[in-house]
């Protein structure tokens, strides 16, 4: 019983995280049909600014904010000043931010060195809590509660909002909604970068949990890509979907075969992928 | 909603106070447009006078819907120029043009599936710069459009991906009316619509006319150009071959045949 409840809480929590991540990464690709590559870095740059920040003010939350603002315009100048240059070239566009994934893993390592290191949790969190005859980590719990909470938002951010519903008309026809008058340049670097701070948001999230360390960016990534690929190509609720059965999957997969880690990960992508080609929720 | 997100919404979708005073007309003048090696527009005239509609015929290929995309900005010319009344329009990027009250009812509908009906008459809606170009009707506000379309008001919080071809047809006409334009561009709005639909749409066009909007009209309909048309513009491979009236097209057999194939 509680072998079952452990790995589900973990499986949950660890989804909760890639949720977070993906979000960001299937956003971006379904507006501005970017393949970006160098979501990871997102993700592990979020995750050592908050360090930084933690290690010099001990607020986690300030951590936090600090780690999204600055990747937010980290993002939005990377999409600006080159992504949008590159406009409706997806090989191109590709290629780029795959050379920013080695820039960032290279400047990462220079300011942050390579020893595996933990975000230090928020001092409320640390410790466990009993329940149904175990003792839970308390910030896998507050995971789950946030994953859940930014699912809602980010839900009610494009069902029920304006710019929402721009966002969407511009994933359906993205040439008809400039012939409208909304400005779409502008659109395009909003969300890349809300997608870029939502990675680094990720990455603070799972910096207690995963670690960071060279390398976490390309891991992360590939979990990532296999979310948005299951969930389907610029669906919110398909990532969300999807995140639990990838973190699910991984977990038990790993309990039950250890020696099979990665590749657990992957079967919930090859059963959906070979019944339903477009994703879960993925647009026809 | 919060406060902030309503002001950024406001600076996404809002009009550009700087252009808003354009008077409309629309004259193109020497238009050439490629798609990568195919030269489509080979210098196309066309004025459209004030409060009028102009209808450009053609057979099908002849470039009518590019020359649509071209005044818009969303193919960009290679020569020529677009003006919107004074203004030289041509290398605008398209969204700063309908953000000076140029709406466009496209070909195919293109409305967007994700989105609820009300959904696109919100981003859609503009409060326009009545008053100016003799616009002294009252604006077109989403509440006046479903008016005009009860069909939609039925449907205004179902995804306009469940709705039908007609029913498509008046959300993208509707989309375009609160946009309150003084120009309205409509690329074959009677395409697939029934007969019904279509004497409800001559009839809006005719409303809107006398209202102060200029309006251009891409048709292979032609009952419905020689009912609506104050001036046609005959395309052929990529130019304007001839411009007459409706009453004298609709009395030249020859003409019609030899350009529309009819």
């Amino acid at each position: 019983m509680s072998f079952w409840l452990i790995n589900a809480l973990n499986g949950l929590s660890f989804a909760m995280v890639l949720f977070v991540l993906s979000a960001g990464l299937t956003l971006v690709f379904g507006l501005l049909r970017i393949i970006n590559m160098a979501h990871g870095s997102f993700y592990l740059l979020g995750g050592y600014i908050a360090l930084s920040v933690i290690q010099a003010s001990d607020h986690f939350m300030l951590g936090m904010a600090s780690a999204c603002v600055a990747v937010m315009l980290l993002g939005a100048a990377m999409q600006r000043w080159t992504l949008a240059r590159l406009h409706k070239q997806e090989l191109p566009q590709s290629l780029l931010t795959l050379g920013f994934l080695f820039m960032f893993a290279d400047l990462a390592f220079w300011i942050w060195g390579g020893n595996p290191q933990l975000v230090p949790k928020p001092a409320v969190l640390e410790g466990a809590i009993r329940f149904a005859g175990i003792a839970y980590p308390a910030y896998r719990l507050a995971l789950i509660g946030i994953g859940v909470l930014v699912a809602v938002l980010l839900w009610a951010l494009l069902e029920g909002t304006r710019i929402g519903a721009v966002v969407r008309a511009g994933m359906d026809d993205e040439e008809m909604v400039r012939a409208m008058g909304i400005n779409i340049p502008l659109v395009f670097t909003a969300v890349f970068a809300f997608g870029a701070g939502l990675a680094a948001m990720g990455g603070v999230l799972g910096g207690p949990l995963l670690g960071l360390f060279p390398g976490a960016d390309f891991e992360v990534a590939m979990l990532a890509f296999v979310v948005v690929t299951v969930g389907g190509l610029g669906s919110i609720r398909g990532a969300f979907i999807a995140s639990l059965l990838v973190g699910l999957a991984d977990n038990f997969g790993t309990a039950w075969f250890p020696q099979l880690s990665l590749f657990t990960a992957i079967i919930p992508m090859v059963i959906v992928l070979a019944l339903r080609p477009s994703g879960l929720m993925g647009r026809a | 909603m919060t406060k902030s997100a309503s002001r950024a919404s406001e600076d996404i979708v809002g009009n550009d106070p700087a252009i808003g005073a354009l008077p409309v007309a629309l004259k193109v003048s020497g238009l050439h447009t490629y798609y990568g090696d195919s030269h489509v527009l080979h210098g196309v005239d066309l004025d459209l006078p004030r409060r009028s509609i102009g209808c450009v015929v053609g057979r099908n290929g002849v470039g009518k819907t590019t020359l649509v995309r071209s005044i818009l900005g969303l193919s960009p010319p290679a020569q020529g120029q677009v003006h919107i009344g004074a203004e030289d329009v041509s290398r605008w990027p398209a969204h700063r043009l309908a953000r000076c009250a140029v709406a466009l009812v496209p070909q195919g509908r293109r409305i967007f599936p994700s989105l609820t009906v009300l959904e696109h008459l919100q981003i859609g809606a503009r409060t326009g710069e009545r008053g100016v170009d003799g616009l002294a009707a009252a604006p077109w506000t989403i509440d006046r459009a479903l008016e005009i379309f009860p069909r939609l008001q039925e449907r205004l919080g179902h995804r306009a991906a469940t709705l039908s071809g007609g029913e498509r047809q008046m959300l993208a006409v509707a989309r375009a009316l609160v946009a309150n334009p003084r120009l309205l561009i409509m690329d074959e709005p009677t395409e697939g619509l029934s007969p019904a639909i279509v004497d409800q749409l001559r009839e809006l066009l005719l409303r809107l006319r006398s209202e102060g909007v200029s309006i251009l009209l891409v048709e292979q309909n032609l009952a419905f150009v020689l009912a609506l048309a104050d001036r046609v513009h005959i395309m052929d491979k990529g130019r304007i071959v001839h411009a007459c009236s409706a009453v004298q097209l609709g009395e030249s057999p020859e003409m019609t045949r030899r350009y529309l194939g009819v």
